[in-house]
């Protein structure tokens, strides 16, 4: 079930991802989806194994929701939410995007909790809403960075 | 199951960081071919398809081996991870460089492999990395081709875009 429910979730994340008004060059999105998939995986390891603060389960199938999860959902919905971000001039809509984006990676980190995906021995919606806002800020910061390289320039 | 390897900074250490210290000399020197962009991609692919693989089948359910000192994640290994960067980057400039025809593909992704095997087997015995639970290093051989495939893929599919931009204009 919770395969099914995250191969769900990770197919409307790629199908919005297709469908929305994309801001930022080929080049631009690729390198933003390799580094917040960097990010994302270093996140989940490093609080996985190290702190323990959570613990992804050993289940084969658990594993590949997880994996799914980690690999290919955040990252997507951060490169998303970078392509939004960049496209809107107004602070407002701004706020708007991110607090949406927050809320639906939040809701779906929950729900990874909720089907067995991860275990957690501390505060559970504390921990998620803080590494969140840290992979949303981390996200916003390399596509600060990414965009301000120069085109065409060769290296 | 946590396993402590060494505590002092020997041989793995030096090999990571020797590695990485040639790999950006060698990006940096060569003469350019691809814009900044193009090479960032070319040089963090083969980090995030490196670390895939690596946070896949090195930590539970699978733990098919540790990276370094222990079995915790630590600096050096993500320093180990940086070092796939220039690798990835020299494979897809010299296949540029030397203006690879299709059919020698597979004899260029193939050559490539085994020095992605050899690199892989001198780190193993510098002690880089620590196999478990039965793991062998011709294991890393299907997946040093598909990630050296990937990476050829990609660019032919950046080459093909850039063309057809060229031919809109």
């Amino acid at each position: 079930m919770a395969v099914g429910l995250f191969v769900f979730i990770a197919w409307v994340v790629i199908s919005v991802y297709f469908f929305v008004p994309i801001q930022l060059s080929t080049l631009d999105n690729l390198i933003l989806f390799f580094v917040f998939t960097i990010i994302s995986m270093n996140i989940f390891t490093i609080i996985d194994l190290n702190l323990n603060l959570i613990q992804h389960s050993n289940k084969k199938e658990m594993f590949v929701s997880f994996w799914i999860h980690r690999n290919i959902v955040i990252p997507l919905i951060l490169t998303i939410f970078v392509n939004f971000t960049d496209s809107f001039k107004s602070k407002v809509y701004k706020l708007i995007v991110s607090v949406s984006v927050f809320s639906i990676l939040l809701l779906i980190n929950l729900l990874a909790f909720r089907v067995g995906l991860m275990t957690c021995g501390s505060n559970l919606y504390l921990g998620s809403a803080i590494l969140i806002m840290v992979a949303m800020l981390l996200a916003f910061i390399t596509m600060k960075l990414v965009t301000k390289l120069p085109e065409g320039e060769s290296m | 199951m946590y396993i402590i390897y060494d505590r002092k900074f020997n041989s793995n250490e030096w090999f990571v960081i020797t590695s990485l210290i040639i790999g950006i000399i060698l990006v940096w020197k060569l003469p350019k071919r691809f814009s900044i962009k193009e090479s960032l991609v070319y040089l963090i692919y083969f980090v995030f398809v490196g670390m895939i693989f690596d946070h896949t089948i090195a930590i539970e359910p699978f733990d098919y081996y540790d990276v370094n000192d222990s079995s915790a994640y630590q600096l050096m290994d993500f320093l180990s991870y940086l070092t796939f960067g220039p690798f990835g980057y020299l494979y897809i400039y010299f296949y540029d460089f030397f203006k690879m025809k299709n059919r020698y593909n597979t004899f260029y992704i193939f050559l490539w492999t085994m020095s992605a095997l050899l690199m892989e087997y001198v780190a193993h015995a510098l002690g880089v990395y620590h196999y478990k639970n039965g793991y062998e290093i011709y294991y890393s051989f299907p997946i040093y081709l598909a990630m050296l495939s990937s990476l050829l893929y990609l660019y032919k599919l950046l080459n093909l875009k850039k063309a057809n931009e060229k031919s809109n204009l």
